[in-house]
């Protein structure tokens, strides 16, 4: 298992120096630099070469790669041009709010689509079948921005009973020692401030979980009802195992494998920012981030931003394939 | 499956019902405001910044010397009690409170203010640049190494409460100038102790170690710091031992939210109290629901300027064809946003140095087509190249596309042929209007930084300068005796007939000044709209 997970970090870093060569490349294509968006429209030139000078922009291209690239085997990802914050504090205060909001968004997608995707198939081509293939498939073709701004609208504006935007109530005094809200409120044995956090958490998440959780429901459906016809649940059935045994050690452990690999995924998408819903909620995470840092063309932030969740993902992606491992022993032999 | 599902709905019942508590919680004692701004400030060191977001919540915290009666550009005390020019304006001496302490506890006086101007006056490296240093910038010029020249020269502590500026010209313009958010008076004290000036890194990659501007900005205004999340609320408590009325407002909360529907949708679920920049089809909208919509005047000219290096704009008869040719009513009434105003002038009419006689030129094609003929030029004379952008909008130019159709329908109504030249607006428009670039005619204008004529018309029409591209000794002299002026009088006159001059001559075509709108709760009164983003929030109050 450990030579695994080293292999594949082995694997990891080739791609992260590939992507870290488009990535510096592709910032320094954009039409316009940091110093017109950072110095605004009336600034001289003079200004714009001293800013230029400052951040190394007049430099040759590969001098500017070849610094970047020694900084970032220091963990020096510099600072941002826009806040003059080092942008690896800039990621630290923002990645715990996009993990928090994936992590909700998920646990909602498997809480409900598991057991739908179970019951559909345990009902196959009956009513809850096709009320859960209808629901997915509208799940999956709402754009979730739109879903985010119909929440908001019906039970922020119109009734009023959660809250339109941010993480918490905006005179909140709790303490934040994780960054992680619920967390926090739970740590710090803050009541209010927990049950605060959820009600901002809700909506977002809601909006976040319906394309992941439309997915999932289609994918337990299909991989159970497959499942279904192998020749070892036939075994089981005839075996007269009990209905909790048998769904839990037989159907769902061979039936959620696949499952298991789109969790993955969309959790990868997920956190490698969710712009609208961030934007709709004004959610302080990575994807609003990434979207601003964008348009005042922050090369530091924009770098730094973009291979941080290039990371992330390749991360949480070598979990899914480690969660193989560990759900299905036959896997391991192969290795 | 069953206590699962009883779970989730005692759960979502008791979120709901936390929400109801808060909400009434929130406008029963009234004593919070939460206002939703459009970004995170950038940092809190008032002469560190560029952005409004910052600036905005330093003014909270930090005070002047002098500052603008609210909604107006009057200047009045505020830090200095008095204030006396000597004669040739080149000394100013100010008298200053003595009853003032700064938020950390130390004493306001002669010292600290000279702390500070000489703080700023000695700023080194990218310190200086002007994304850091705007105001020290426009207002004084230059540094203590002298690359470029300073208005200040030094500032002399005369008594305790005393000070006198020396400066290296004449210049009125200094004493509004004090205004403005970028002279705000921190404690000497913090500053060190916080590293305000520790700029750290590498030259290539600045880094501000200190904590004053992001943790501990102590300055002598009616709130003080309390905390600042960054991204998610910054927020500001009350100054019990203020020198002036205490604010109404026990707690003043900051939280940015940058999508303008998002910010008022959080308005009208009561997630906030007031919002700044409401979109224009927003503020009858909002008004209808019951909010306020207040306005703030526009302290900001767009205008169509013409490149006199580039004929035919060499011949003044042909730029006020130009002039008379475009129908800027029915521009400015139909596809302005409420709030702006059609300008006859570059100087804003909230300023007293404001003309009331200068040339006008209402839309008259026939007067337009005359002046052609009488400039002599015909046929191929008369193409022009109108440069303009569509994928920015900026507070003085709000609807470029829409402006650059209707003039350009305009000016070949009287003959011109117009040759069009999209740029996008960032790097290559900014560019090419700074260089001379961009064939002739083009779209742009200014947002005022403080309130003094010299901020229009000196900046602009002062000296050669490449956006219009003009030689006129005797314009130059009469802009740089006006600034230097100490008659106030006597100054809005010379300024007055400078205006004159200008719209004579027509470098540019004013078209606008446009204002913009702020919602707020019902629940509060007292927020007054400044021109100049002059804004104490402590005037605020439940109603």
């Amino acid at each position: 298992m450990l030579r695994l997970v080293g292999q594949r970090l082995a694997q990891t870093a080739p791609i992260l120096f590939a992507l870290s060569l488009a990535v510096f490349a592709w910032v320094r294509a954009l039409p316009g630099g940091p110093a017109n968006a950072l110095l605004g429209e009336h600034a001289s030139p003079e200004a714009i070469a001293e800013v230029n000078a400052a951040y190394a922009l007049d430099e040759p291209i590969w001098t500017q790669y070849w610094r970047f690239v020694v900084k970032l085997v220091q963990l020096d990802l510099g600072s941002s041009i826009r806040t003059r914050q080092p942008v690896m504090d800039e990621i630290a205060s923002r990645f715990p709010a996009t993990v928090e909001l994936t992590v909700a968004g998920l646990l909602i997608a498997v809480v409900v689509g598991v057991p739908l995707g179970t019951l559909a198939a345990k009902y196959h081509g009956r009513w809850p079948d096709r009320l859960s293939v209808v629901g997915s498939l509208l799940g999956i073709s709402i754009p979730v921005f739109f879903l985010a701004l119909l929440l908001k609208y019906v039970f922020a504006v119109e009734l009023g009973w959660l809250p339109a935007s941010g993480r918490l109530e905006p005179t909140s005094q709790a303490a934040h020692p994780t960054g992680f809200y619920v967390l926090d409120g739970i740590l710090t044995r803050d009541g209010a401030a927990v049950v605060d956090a959820l009600r901002h958490l809700l909506l977002p998440a809601l909006a976040l979980a319906s394309v992941p959780l439309a997915i999932i429901s289609r994918v337990t459906r299909a991989s159970l009802l497959q499942v279904q016809t192998e020749s070892y649940i036939r075994t089981a059935t005839a075996k007269g195992l009990g209905p909790l045994r048998f769904n839990v050690h037989h159907l769902l452990r061979n039936g959620l494998l696949p499952v298991i690999t789109i969790v993955g995924l969309q959790g990868g998408i997920l956190l490698s920012g969710a712009v609208l819903t961030e934007t709709v909620f004004s959610w302080g995470g990575m994807g609003s981030w990434m979207l601003t840092s964008i348009q005042y063309r922050d090369f530091p932030a924009m770098q730094a931003g973009i291979l941080f969740l290039a990371l992330i993902f390749v991360l949480v992606n070598m979990l899914v394939d480690l969660t193989y491992l560990v759900i299905d022993p036959r896997l391991k032999r192969a290795e | 499956m069953r206590p699962n599902a009883l779970l989730a709905i005692a759960l979502i019942s008791g979120l709901l019902a936390a929400g109801c508590a808060t909400d009434d919680d929130g406008s029963a004692d009234g004593a919070n405001l939460v206002v939703g701004t459009v970004s995170d400030p950038v940092a809190l060191d008032p002469a560190q910044v560029l952005d409004q977001e910052s600036n905005r919540v330093a003014t909270q915290i930090f005070e002047s010397l002098v500052t603008m009666k609210p909604g107006t550009g009057e200047v009045v005390a505020n830090l200095a009690t008095s204030w006396t020019a000597s004669e040739a304006a080149d000394e100013w001496t100010f008298e200053l409170r003595d009853d003032v302490e700064f938020h950390d506890g130390t004493t306001f006086d002669a010292e600290a203010v000279c702390f500070n101007f000489d703080r700023w006056y000695h700023f080194e490296g990218i310190q200086q640049s002007e994304g850091l240093a705007l105001f020290w910038n426009a207002v004084m010029g230059g540094f203590a190494d002298g690359r470029s020249p300073s208005l200040y020269e030094s500032c002399e502590v005369v008594g305790d409460h005393e000070v006198t500026f020396h400066l290296t010209r004449p210049s009125v313009s200094f004493l509004a100038a004090l205004a403005v958010s970028g002279f705000g008076i921190a404690s000497p004290t913090a500053l060190e102790k916080y590293g305000a000036d520790d700029v750290g890194g590498s030259e290539e990659a600045p880094v501000f170690n200190g904590t004053f501007a992001t943790e501990h900005p102590v300055g002598t205004g009616p709130f003080v710091f309390d905390s600042w999340e960054r991204n998610s609320r910054l927020q500001l408590v009350a100054n019990e031992d203020y020198w002036g009325d205490p604010p109404a407002i026990e707690r003043l909360v900051f939280v940015p939210i940058a999508n303008a529907a998002a910010r008022r949708q959080a308005l009208e679920a009561g997630d906030i109290d007031m919002y700044d920049l409401v979109d224009p089809e927003d503020v009858d909208v909002l008004r209808s629901q019951g909010f306020q919509l207040l306005e703030r005047p526009g302290f900001n000219v767009g205008w169509l300027a013409m490149d006199q290096r580039v004929p035919p704009f060499d011949n003044e008869k042909i730029r006020q064809a130009v002039a008379y040719a475009l129908n800027r009513e029915e521009l400015v009434g139909a596809k302005y946003p409420p709030g702006a105003e059609l300008a006859d002038q570059f100087i804003p009419p909230s300023l007293s140095a404001h003309a009331d006689d200068v040339p006008q030129y209402p839309y008259d094609p026939e007067r337009a087509e005359q002046l052609i003929a009488e400039s002599g030029l015909s046929g191929a004379d008369l193409t022009i190249t109108f440069a303009y952008f569509s994928d920015a909008s900026r507070a003085h130019t709000p609807v470029p596309q829409a402006a650059f159709e209707a003039f350009r329908r305009d000016l070949e109504a009287v003959g011109f042929k117009v040759e069009p030249n999209q740029l996008p607006f960032s790097p290559d428009y900014v560019a090419a209007a700074f260089s001379g670039g961009t064939g002739g005619m083009y779209l742009l204008g200014r947002n005022g930084d403080f309130a003094d004529p010299a901020n229009f018309l000196n900046q602009y029409f002062g000296k050669f300068n490449e956006e219009f591209g003009f030689e006129d000794q005797e314009l130059f002299d009469l802009l740089a005796r006006a600034e230097g002026e100490v008659d106030l009088d006597e100054r809005d006159r010379l300024y007055q007939e400078a205006s004159r001059q200008v719209m004579e001559m027509v470098p540019a075509v004013p078209i606008a000044h446009v204002g913009t709108f702020l919602a707020m709760s019902p629940d509060f009164e007292g927020y007054v709209p400044s021109p100049v983003y002059v804004e104490p929030f402590s005037l605020v109050r439940t109603k």
